[in-house]
């Protein structure tokens, strides 16, 4: 990330109270990640330890990633009523999908709480669009195939 | 900045219903996160083009969530003079039938739910009418009002949602909107205000239940140099999704709320923190900041009364624990979401160290109808102890899944079987969550039990924020103990070692009794480690922790017996 980008986020939220979070969630959202000399430089530039940086960054692991994100997102509902329609097995499913041909390096798997539409339990979010379990596997394969 | 007089509102009113009662077609289509994981996006794009080629001339407009949520994709359709019709379960393969139907002005019966003739504004008291002639080709088609769905409610808190486009200030104007941010305003001293909410006798809908007007009152008595209020967006149970379709739906009347208590308490700058990961519903909130600053609404010297309020959005970072007070004000200082011990209470030393007032999203929208009606009005609803009404999240082993809102006092029973159609064929109910993870289980038998905060903590549960979590009899109620702690385990802070030990260690023992390796004195252990957790945790999420664990030992001891005795899993749920 260079320099320039950075200076404009921490611009952006200069009159912002507690403006942390909201620079990170810029970075993230820019970068896909929060690179080490990132948390260097506001360190400097915030005047904020660099250990609070990285208590902050690491307390929200929902929302911020010190590593580079893979390209597509697999989010597998663990909300209650998905549990009750057996979401605890759509997990299994689907990281096994996502890991068949060895070590994946395409997906970042993740396990979240309630997308609101219960009605359709148990569903698997991939980049951002709701799905059931038959057409989530479809589009893993899909992906996997777009690959090669 | 502009400073509206009553005339702005009155034009942006009139406005407003120009546009809800258009001189041309206009299709309303639900696209609240249910319908759009049902394809509304595909059939807005259908609609989209089988009107331009069969020439007809509409408008579609994205509407939020009505509630019916086992309908989805819902559309609505509106023709000048007629009344209002809504359609169910639209696919775009039945989009182009649909579309051929309007061309055709007749209708499209094998999916018409119900139509609408008129409507009640629930803030004014007015009715709004879409025809005055009756048609008598629909009078076989219930009205909204006869139809199952909507006949056991009172959509006080939902008066919007699905109805109006929730980008568009014009038509929360027309459905009464910012009409009791004036009369606060210029009517009203802030005494009278906190007065009449605590009249109305409007208790918190995030869970604790403690009285708002008094929760005002404090914070405004308190001393400090600024004074903050917040709205609690931050919903992390899982099981849950109705703020963040009442944000989508209507997200004014959270804003009206917050100017007219903001006014009442004496601060002049109010933080919405909404959970990480709702882009939807983060952008319909940063459109209607701006849209409610552009008028006027928030800014300096609102409706020249000399009160200035000012709106800020932040985001959070995920956690469960942020839903907590404390950790919600650490997150927004942008610290990590830790509580802290609360000996000395936030509305005396919130955010920043100043008096803060913290609501959740359903209580704030209470307000302005509280404004509106008066106390009077809104103290007949409900029961003694609990007033008004109650959004509830229907979901779990139930045939229609669905977002409703019911006076207080309207039994479990009731809600699954009018509003949710009852349990699917072949099983029976045998446990009610409601209140989320903080909220014991109930069995079949307590199902009598009426919506009230009082009666439901008599039963051993809690209101909560109102996800009702419905299970029936192939439920194995230690593996769902196993499922909370492992959902509390996570989200635990870890800042105190009550519940950063104690959870983790009942998780291990329920896994255990799920596995086929727990033993008789197991059941001893969880009992004291519920003891200590209630006892020693510093924020409510521990305290709160053993709840369901607690309550599954004593509602389905046998069910824990057998688990251990036996080795086995009377619903086969659990791995043995």
């Amino acid at each position: 990330m260079d320099i320039k980008t950075l200076d404009e986020i921490i611009e952006r939220h200069k009159t912002e109270k507690g403006a942390l979070v909201s620079i990170l969630h810029d970075v993230q959202k820019h970068e896909g990640y929060l690179p080490e000399e990132v948390l260097h430089h506001l360190s400097d530039t915030l005047h904020l330890p660099l250990s609070e940086l990285a208590r902050v960054a690491t307390y929200f692991e929902q929302a911020f990633s010190l590593e580079p994100r893979r390209n597509h997102t697999i989010k597998v509902c663990q909300g209650t009523t998905c549990y009750l329609k057996y979401g605890d097995q759509v997990v299994t499913e689907i990281r096994d999908e996502a890991r068949k041909e060895g070590e994946d390096t395409l997906f970042n798997l993740e396990v979240v709480r309630c997308r609101g539409c219960c009605d359709s339990a148990p569903v698997v979010e991939i980049d951002g669009n709701i799905l059931d379990r038959e057409s989530a596997t479809r589009t893993i394969i899909k992906l996997k195939g777009e690959k090669k | 900045m502009k400073v509206p007089h009553l005339r702005d509102l009155q034009k942006l009113k009139t406005e407003g219903e120009k546009l809800l009662r258009p001189r041309t077609l206009r299709i309303q289509v639900g696209a609240a996160p249910c319908a759009i994981a049902k394809g509304a996006r595909e059939v807005i794009t259908k609609l989209r083009d089988e009107l331009s080629q069969q020439k007809v001339d509409a408008t579609i407009i994205s509407v939020g969530c009505i509630g019916i949520c086992y309908e989805e994709p819902i559309v609505e359709v509106a023709t000048p003079g007629k009344p209002k019709l809504t359609y169910g379960r639209i696919t775009p393969e039945q989009v182009t039938s649909l579309v051929k139907a309007i061309a055709k002005g007749s209708v499209y019966k094998q999916h018409l739910l119900y139509r609408t003739d008129e409507e009640e504004i629930i803030c004014t008291g007015k009715t709004f009418s879409y025809t005055s002639k009756t048609q008598p080709d629909l009078k076989k088609i219930p009205t909204k009002k006869e139809f199952k769905f909507f006949k056991p409610q009172l959509r006080m808190v939902l008066r919007n949602a699905g109805l109006i486009n929730p980008a568009c200030i014009e038509e929360y104007c027309a459905r009464g909107g910012y009409a009791a941010l004036y009369k606060a305003l210029t009517k009203m001293t802030p005494d009278k205000i906190i007065d009449e909410v605590t009249k109305s006798g409007l208790r918190g809908r995030g869970g604790g239940g403690f009285p708002t007007g008094l929760k005002w009152k404090t914070c405004r008595e308190a001393k400090g140099k600024e004074k903050y209020v917040l709205c609690n967006c931050s919903e992390g149970d899982p099981g849950i999704g109705m703020h963040k379709s009442l944000i989508e739906s209507d997200p004014h009347s959270i804003l009206e709320g917050m100017i007219i208590g903001g006014y009442a308490i004496g601060a002049h700058e109010g933080y919405i923190y909404l959970h990480h990961g709702n882009p939807s519903a983060k952008e319909k909130l940063r459109q209607a900041i701006e849209q409610a600053t552009a008028y006027g609404f928030l800014g300096v010297n609102i409706f020249n009364s000399g009160f200035s309020f000012s709106i800020t959005l932040k985001e959070g970072a995920g956690g469960y624990v942020c839903g907590e007070s404390t950790a919600l004000m650490a997150s927004l200082e942008g610290r990590a979401g830790e509580p802290r011990p609360k000996y000395i209470h936030s509305v005396e030393k919130g955010l920043w160290n100043n008096p803060t007032n913290l609501n959740n999203v359903e209580t704030w929208c209470n307000v302005p109808l509280i404004i509106s009606r008066g106390s009077t009005w809104y103290s007949k609803i409900g029961t003694t102890g609990s007033k008004g009404t109650k959004v509830i999240s229907l979901s779990g082993h139930i045939n229609k899944s669905c977002l409703v809102e019911v006076p207080m006092g309207t039994t479990l029973k009731e809600i699954i079987t009018t509003l949710g159609g009852g349990i699917p064929k072949g099983s029976t109910l045998k446990a009610i969550q409601i209140g989320g993870p903080p909220a014991g289980v109930l069995p079949a038998s307590l199902a009598d039990t009426p919506l009230d905060f009082d009666e439901l903590n008599k039963a051993g549960s809690l209101l909560g924020s109102g996800g009702m979590i419905v299970m029936d009899d192939k439920t194995c109620m230690v593996d769902m103990a196993k499922y909370f702690m492992t959902f509390l385990e996570e989200e635990s802070c870890g800042r105190c070692v009550p519940c950063r030990e104690g959870v983790k260690r009942m998780r291990e023992i329920l896994h255990g009794i799920t596995t086929g390796i727990g033993s008789a004195d197991d059941l001893t252990l969880l009992q004291q480690l519920s003891e200590c957790l209630a006892k020693a945790s510093l924020c409510d999420l521990g305290k709160s922790a053993p709840a369901i664990v607690r309550s599954t030992m004593h509602h389905f001891s046998e069910e824990y017996q057998t688990h251990i005795e036996r080795q086995v899993c009377p619903v086969k749920r659990c791995p043995m």
